[in-house]
């Protein structure tokens, strides 16, 4: 049976397609968006004077794989801090910055968000993040692979074997069931397994005879012969150290020459971790302008954000040097793992403090970036759950977005100094409803590659978000805490024809689908990688060939987009 | 008040009693006492399917609740309470005057682990012994007892006094291994022995070990020997050797061990 749905008279942002706050009824049938429905027999949600918006879109967050249970098992502490009882729909759960997967599904639904990418996640792991994402409820999913300090993928580069290293790069989507090209540190994690770091794009790698700027152009060259439908998404180095808004910029720029128009080629994600000026952490500074300036000039990047909030957190990444030296930095607890022949990660608690000087140039480097960006298209909202702080933040930090007033609210409590050198006092952009939209919804979509989501077009997926705001009554910019209590609890979420939240609680536990690119690389090339790459497979890993895959079965719901490569 | 609990049933699972303390009983009548929840083991039930409950009014004051009996599988007696008093006629179970802030809690037969976990005011006296992490913060946790006075009359386990930030704990029997580890503030008085490695990674803070010391960790160094330390009522005559430690932090906790008690330190005065 086709399950319709009609959803009568809401205030619909759909940026899109070019809605924005226009009285709208919007139908729905067997999962899509439809021109209209039959009335009589159609489920009817009365949402005059609610707010309409796609269901949102994640593009970056760690929400399962074996980094986000090391960072379960370090904190136990966090498990006390929040946890949810069992209802009669939904299963209980704990955490508050590193949630269980249940608790994950349910606080992303309840804000009305319907698709979550997690963020990185190794080949050799990506057995354990789908059994996690699996048992992750209501949200459509993702796994962007790491592929930034695989030793033949960094082989195949130093080599110049571009198309083979595309091919071995389509062999690890297809096989892991990946979606798209992560970056985590080029070259340094590598060389944190003998106990260095690279700290600029032409130091050398040990023992591969390449550069971190050669990694980065490689994977772009091979992320365009693939025609993947996300750009490579990177971290860069030097990541959270003084000055390195020029590395990042560099890493931006290194790779402008491919741009031939069309698509971004390259997404700085959490760039709010690398967009900081001054020469020490006595002297840092915001660098968010210097990035802005040149984002505005140029049409090959696009980012998100990173934004720091104010709170008690848990860092996990992917980049184990960085993690090491902020443990030593702050004393306190450190987890490391190393991921062989692929790369590590790290895990260390953290507290934003609005106090200390740091924290506060932090928490300003990624409102600047949203706010002196001129095109929200280019900008995603994340907190890089839960570097900067956990999801469940996102209504706040929206709110900040959305009001200077709210800004400035944070401010009076902020620390003084590090206000001087930030230019975030002296912003007054303020976010529509329309800017929200698209840096929560439309742009992560379009980056993405997602064609069925972030959109309230016909034969789009209905993920809706409804929530019980009135645009058109009030102003955000005064009224920031009512959109904030609106954003936190959806009136409405629909996920795929279904109404899984109503008035923020959830009242329907369904799966959600699981998302990889099925990338058509012709059979016989990637046999013959595959027999040049067994030999020193099998040498290498711990885990034979036959082993490492993951088996389509093992995902529920699985939907391949198919990607038809230049090879 | 007064208000008396005793268990119809001795109990055979673990019993939360967090929600019963005096701050929540202060403006409440016999029926809605009754009817408070509690968590029996994995049931939710209501406080007269577990306890008798006897309220009298005659006592002026403040509110003192009294449980009567074995409360040995109980948690969290006393959780959070800021004024009034709780005593237990017999023994405590696990977490005793968790996050307390203010009030007394008089125990009168043993406690488990986590007696005053993450405590921040009033005092606790146990008549018997206590088990481990007396006064120390949750699992993961670093955040330790910050004030407020504990008295154990008995021994106690490993890890007195763990974290802990400000505030004083008392134990005149022996204790085990790591009293005051990874210490920041406040003063933890062991009348009798100690298994070893008092004060490990304290970064300040006081520990006091009348009995025998164990061991002597190699990150902590002697500065002097002192005729008698300041206790937490009264001053304490020894005399001590007194250690700065623990170095391998910042070093600014002292550790001071008795001269009678420990004869084999002796060699140590050739180094002052």
């Amino acid at each position: 049976m086709k399950e319709a749905l009609l959803i009568r008279n809401g205030i619909v942002y759909d940026p899109m397609n070019g809605v924005e706050g226009e009285v709208m009824d919007i139908a729905v049938e067997g999962g899509v968006i439809v021109e209209d429905v039959d009335e009589r027999e159609a489920k009817v949600i009365d949402a005059s004077g609610m707010l309409i918006m796609p269901g949102g879109v994640d593009i970056h967050s760690h929400i399962a794989g074996s980094k986000s249970n090391i960072g379960r098992l370090l904190r136990p502490e966090d498990h006390r801090r929040s946890y949810e009882p069992r209802t009669a729909v939904t299963r209980s759960g704990v955490g508050h910055t590193v949630p269980s997967t249940k608790t994950t599904g349910y606080r992303y639904a309840r804000m009305g968000y319907t698709t979550v990418f997690e963020a990185a996640s190794p080949p050799l792991k990506q057995k354990h993040t789908w059994e996690e994402l699996n048992d992750i409820p209501i949200i459509d999913k993702a796994a962007l692979t790491v592929m930034g300090n695989n030793w033949f993928i960094m082989d195949f580069i130093s080599q110049d074997r571009i198309e083979d290293a595309a091919i071995y790069a389509a062999w690890l989507l297809k096989s892991t069931k990946g979606y798209g090209i992560k970056i985590v540190n080029p070259g340094g994690v590598e060389a944190w397994g003998w106990g260095g770091n690279v700290y600029d794009l032409d130091d050398q790698v040990p023992y591969f005879g390449i550069t971190p700027r050669e990694i980065v152009e490689g994977l772009c060259r091979v992320n365009s012969i693939l025609n993947l439908p996300h750009t490579i998404h990177v971290h860069t180095n030097r990541l959270g150290m003084p000055n390195n808004c020029w590395t990042a910029l560099r890493t931006v720029h290194t790779i402008r020459k491919s741009f031939g128009g069309g698509r971004p080629l390259i997404h700085i994600t959490h760039c709010q971790f690398s967009g900081y000026a001054g020469s020490t952490w006595t002297t840092l500074r915001s660098g968010a302008e210097y990035i802005a300036k040149y984002v505005n000039s140029i049409d090959h990047v696009t980012l998100d954000i990173g934004q720091v909030v104010f709170t008690d957190t848990t860092t996990m990444t992917g980049d184990g040097p960085l993690e090491f030296r902020l443990f030593q930095s702050l004393a306190g607890k450190w987890a490391n793992a190393d991921v062989e022949v692929e790369t590590g990660a790290g895990v260390v608690p953290v507290k934003y403090s609005r106090r200390s000087y740091v924290g506060t140039i932090q928490w300003a480097v990624g409102l600047e970036l949203a706010l002196l960006i001129d095109d929200p298209w280019r900008v995603c909202l994340t907190t890089d759950h839960p570097n900067g702080g956990p999801f469940t933040a996102y209504p706040r930090v929206i709110s900040w977005l959305m009001s200077s007033k709210a800004r400035g609210k944070v401010m009076e409590k902020a620390n003084r100094r590090a206000l001087k050198y930030t230019v975030l006092p002296s912003i007054d952009r303020e976010y529509t409803f329309t800017d929200v939209a698209i840096v929560t919804r439309a742009a992560p979509a379009r980056l993405l590659g997602l064609k069925s989501k972030g959109h309230l077009g016909v034969g789009a997926d209905a993920d809706i978000a409804i929530y019980d705001i009135d645009p058109r009554k009030i102003d955000p910019a005064v009224d920031y805490r009512m959109v904030r209590r609106a954003l936190r609890r959806a009136a409405y979420t629909i996920k795929g024809g279904r109404i899984v939240v109503v008035k923020g609680e959830v009242v329907e536990d369904i799966p959600g689908r699981s998302i990889w690119v099925d990338v058509a690389v012709p059979g016989d090339r990637i046999e013959e990688v595959i027999r040049e790459v067994k030999p020193r497979f099998e040498e290498f890993y711990t885990v034979k060939l036959s082993n490492y895959p993951v088996p389509e079965s093992m995902l529920i719901g699985s939907s391949p987009i198919k990607v038809n490569p230049s090879i | 008040m007064r208000v008396t609990f005793r268990p119809l049933t001795p109990f055979k699972v673990p019993v939360d009693l967090s929600p019963i303390t005096p701050d929540n009983l202060e403006d409440m009548d016999i029926g809605e006492i009754r009817s408070l929840q509690i968590s029996l083991g994995s049931k939710r039930k209501r406080v007269d399917e577990v306890f008798s409950v006897e309220l009298s009014e005659d006592a002026e004051g403040e509110v003192a609740v009294v449980f009567m009996g074995d409360f040995s599988k109980a948690r969290g007696i006393g959780s959070g309470m800021s004024k009034g008093s709780i005593t237990v006629k017999g023994s405590g179970g696990l977490r005793v005057g968790e996050y307390m802030r203010g009030g007394t809690i008089v125990v009168e037969g043993d406690v488990d682990h986590w007696l005053g976990m993450g405590m921040r005011g009033g005092s606790i006296n146990v008549k018997g012994s206590a088990g481990s992490y007396v006064g120390a913060p949750p699992k993961g946790s670093s955040k330790g007892m910050r004030g407020g006075s504990i008295m154990i009359e008995g021994g106690a386990g490993e890890c007195v006094g763990a974290y802990m930030r400000d505030g004083s704990i008392e134990v005149k029997g022996s204790v085990g291994l790591f009293p005051g580890l990874r210490m920041l503030g406040g003063v933890v008085v062991v009348y009798g022995d100690c298994m070893g490695r008092a004060g490990a990674r304290m970064k300040d803070g006081r520990v006091i070990i009348l009995g025998r010391a164990g061991s002597i960790l190699p990150t902590f160094q002697i500065e002097e020997v002192r005729p008698s330390v300041r206790g937490v009522r009264e001053r304490l005559e020894g005399p001590f050797y007194v250690f700065q430690g623990d170095l391998s932090e910042d070093g600014r906790g002292r550790l001071f061990v008795s001269k009678q008690s420990n004869p084999e330190l002796e060699y140590l005065e050739k180094l002052l």
